[in-house]
C-alpha cells in the first residue's frame, strides 16, 4: 500500500452485461490497478459474478469492452488470456475421483504446447502453487475427501499454477470459518505485495475486506456504487445506498482501515410495492 | 509405464492367442507357428477366418472403449457412453431403412447404411443442442430423445417391412463380428487408427474438458470447439464400429469404467479404456463362438449386472 493509485491494468470499458435478453449491468466502467488487491462488495443479485465472468472472459459483453493492458481481450486466444489472468469461480466442479496434484497441474493447460512434455518449470508452479496454500502434505489426497477449507485451498492453488498475474477469485472465503477466511485473506495479501498479484476478489464482509484490501468497489443495481480506498468508501451514506444497512463508522484499533458497526436493516419498498427487507 | 496398463496388455493378447487357436478346428501353439511358416491348411484357417475376426473384435473394442471413455468426458457424466450421441440408435436405423427400404441384393451397403445413419444421429443431436453453445446436459437430454425417436422408427418399419427383410436387418442389429474379413478389416482400420491418434494427443484437453465449463474456459479451453471436435471424433470411431461389426452395446460404457481407477489422465485413460474394450469385445466374440451366439448379445449379459452395481454403489450420491 505504497502509492494511493497504480496504472489501470484490466478495464471494463461502458459495458452492457446480460443472460437470457435481460440486463444485468448497464454501461458500467471500472478500473483495476496493477498489483493491488481490489475487494468487489454488493448485496445478493447485483452483477458480483457477473461482472466478474466478463472480466475473465467467459462472458462476452452485449456492448463495451474489456481490455487488459488497453488490448480488448476479446482480440486475444482463450489460452493467451489464461496465461494472463486466472479467475476461480463460485462453486468450482471437478471430476470426482481427482487428487489435489493433478487438479493444480490442471493450472499449467495454457502454458503446455500440445505434446509437450512435463517442463522443469511447470513442475516448479506447481510446487510453489502447493507450498504458498500449505496444501503439500494433502497433495495425493483426493479432492473429494478433503474438508472445505482445504479443497478452497485445492482450488487456489491450481489458480495460483496458472501464473497468470491477474486472479479474479469469486467469494473465495465464503465457505471457511474464521481461521480459514483470515488464512486466504492473508495469503491473498502476500500475493500482492511479495509477488506484485493483481488480486479482485469478491468478498462480503466489508470489515475484512478493509483490513486486506487496497480498493473496494461497492456494486449496486449492476452499476458501480463506490471505488476507492476503504477509508473513502466506507461511509454510512454509502453503505446505506448499497446494502440498505444502517450503521456507524470507527476507526479500526487494531488495523488501518475502517470498521462498519451495523445497527439494522432498512426496510425497503421495491417496485412490486412487496416488502423487500434485506438483512 | 502404469502397472494397470502392462497388465492390460497382457490380458488382451492373452485373449487373442486363445481366440485364434479355439473353434470348431483347434489349433495348437505349434499350428500357429507352423501357419507363419507356410503351412497351408493352418494358414487358411488362421489368414482367412479367424486371423480378421480376432484382429477385427480387437480394433472395434478398441474404438469402443476410446469413443466411450471420450463421451464420459465431454458429458461430464460417468454413466454416458457413445449410445447417448445416438450411434446405436441411429446406425440401425439406417440399415433398417436400407434393407427393408431397398430392392436386391444390399449386403455390401448395410456398413455404409450404419455408418451414415450414426453419424445422422450423432449431427442431429449436436445441432439441436446447440443454443449459442451447447452444455452437458442439454447433449444428454437430446440424446435420449433422438435415441427414442430413431428406436420408435426402427420398429416401425420393422413392423410393416417385409419379413426375410426384417429378419436380417434384426441379425445385424444384434452385433457380430463373425463374418470379418481383410477387407472390412482395412476399412475400418482406415476410420478407425487416424481418430484413435488423434484423440490420443487430445488427452490433456479431455482431462480439462470434465471440469465445468467456467473452470476449464478459466484455464484457456476453447470450450465449443474442442467439444465439437471430440464429439466428431467420438463418432467417427462409435460410427467406424458399428459399420464394422454393427451395434455392440455396452462395451463403450464399461471400458473406460473399469479403468477410471488407473489414473485421472487421459494420457493413461485412453490406452487403457482402448485396451479393456479390446478385451472386453475379444472376450465375448471368444465366449461367442463357443456358446453359438453374436457377441452382441453377450456383452449386455456382463454389462447389465455391471451397470446395477455401479448405481448400488452411487445409492448414497
Amino acid at each position: 500500500m505504497t502509492e494511493p493509485t497504480s496504472p489501470v491494468l484490466l478495464q471494463a470499458h461502458d459495458v452492457t452485461i446480460g443472460y437470457d435478453g435481460r440486463d444485468i449491468m448497464n454501461r458500467l466502467s471500472i478500473g483495476i490497478e496493477r498489483g493491488r488487491f481490489t475487494a468487489l462488495l454488493g448485496p445478493n443479485g447485483c452483477g458480483k459474478s457477473t461482472l466478474l465472468r466478463a472480466l475473465a472472459g467467459l462472458l462476452a459483453p452485449r456492448s463495451g469492452t474489456i481490455r487488459l493492458e488497453g488490448q480488448p481481450i476479446a482480440q486475444l486466444s482463450r489460452k493467451q488470456l489464461a496465461r494472463r489472468l486466472s479467475f476461480l469461480p463460485q462453486i468450482p466442479r471437478a471430476p470426482d475421483d481427482i487428487t489435489v496434484r493433478d487438479l493444480v497441474e490442471q493450472g499449467r493447460y495454457p502454458h503446455r504446447r500440445p505434446l509437450a512434455p512435463w517442463s522443469a518449470a511447470d513442475r516448479a508452479a506447481c510446487t510453489e502453487a502447493l507450498e504458498l496454500t500449505h496444501m503439500v502434505a494433502l497433495a495425493d489426497q483426493p479432492l473429494a475427501a478433503l474438508s472445505g477449507g482445504q479443497r478452497q485451498r485445492a482450488w487456489l492453488a491450481m489458480t495460483l499454477a496458472q501464473s497468470a498475474d491477474i486472479l479474479l477469485l469469486d467469494e473465495p472465503t465464503t465457505y471457511l470459518d474464521m481461521a480459514h477466511q483470515l488464512e486466504l485473506l492473508a495469503l491473498l495479501r502476500r500475493l500482492v505485495d511479495e509477488r506484485g498479484k493483481t488480486v479482485l476478489a469478491v468478498l462480503h464482509d466489508i470489515n475484512q475486506a478493509g483490513q486486506f484490501a487496497d480498493k473496494l468497489a461497492l456494486l449496486s443495481n449492476g452499476s458501480i456504487a463506490g471505488l476507492g480506498r476503504p477509508v473513502d468508501v466506507v461511509t454510512p451514506e454509502i453503505i446505506r445506498t448499497v446494502f440498505h444497512v444502517d450503521g456507524m463508522v470507527l476507526p479500526n484499533p487494531m488495523a488501518p482501515g475502517p470498521l462498519f458497526l451495523p445497527r439494522t436493516a432498512l426496510t425497503i419498498i421495491d417496485a412490486t410495492g412487496e416488502d423487500a427487507t434485506r438483512s | 509405464m502404469n502397472r494397470g496398463l502392462a497388465l492390460l496388455i497382457v490380458l488382451v493378447v492373452i485373449a487373442a492367442a486363445l481366440s485364434l487357436s479355439w473353434g470348431d478346428n483347434g489349433l495348437a501353439p505349434q499350428d500357429i507357428v507352423a501357419a507363419l511358416r507356410g503351412d497351408p491348411i493352418a494358414a487358411i484357417i488362421l489368414g482367412t477366418v479367424r486371423a480378421p475376426r480376432v484382429a477385427t473384435a480387437l480394433l472395434v473394442g478398441a474404438c469402443l472403449g476410446v469413443a466411450g471413455a471420450i463421451t464420459q468426458a465431454v458429458m461430464r457424466n460417468p454413466l454416458a457412453e457413445p449410445g447417448l450421441l445416438g450411434i446405436n440408435s441411429g446406425a440401425s436405423l439406417g440399415v433398417a431403412l436400407l434393407v427393408i427400404g431397398a430392392e436386391g441384393a444390399v449386403g455390401h451397403l448395410m456398413p455404409l447404411a450404419g455408418f451414415a445413419g450414426a453419424a445422422v444421429a450423432a449431427t442431429a443431436i449436436y445441432v439441436l443442442a446447440w443454443r449459442g453453445g451447447t452444455s452437458s446436459i442439454r447433449l444428454i437430454l437430446v440424446g435420449i430423445g433422438i435415441g427414442a425417436a430413431t428406436g420408435a422408427v426402427t420398429s416401425l418399419l420393422t413392423v410393416f417391412g417385409d419379413i426375410r427383410d426384417v429378419q436380417r436387418a434384426l441379425a445385424w442389429m444384434a452385433g457380430s463380428i463373425y463374418n470379418a474379413d481383410w477387407t472390412k478389416l482395412r476399412w475400418l482400420a482406415v476410420w478407425s487408427l487416424p481418430a484413435l491418434a488423434i484423440t490420443w494427443c487430445l488427452a490433456r484437453d479431455l482431462d480439462l474438458s470434465a471440469f465445468d465449463d467456467d473452470v476449464s474456459g478459466a484455464l484457456g479451453l476453447p470450450l465449443q470447439a474442442m467439444r465439437a471436435a471430440l464429439i466428431a471424433l467420438c463418432t467417427l470411431l462409435a460410427g467406424a464400429s458399428v459399420a464394422a461389426a454393427g451395434p455392440i452395446s455396452f462395451v463403450g460404457l464399461l471400458a473406460p469404467q473399469l479403468v477410471r481407477g488407473l489414473s485421472s489422465r487421459h494420457a493413461v485413460r485412453l490406452p487403457a479404456a482402448a485396451l479393456c474394450g479390446a478385451l472386453l469385445l475379444g472376450g465375448a466374440d471368444l465366449v461367442g463362438r463357443l456358446v453359438q451366439l453374436p457377441a452382441g448379445l453377450l456383452t449386455p449379459v456382463i454389462g447389465v449386472p455391471f451397470v446395477g452395481l455401479l448405481l448400488w454403489r452411487r445409492r448414497n450420491d
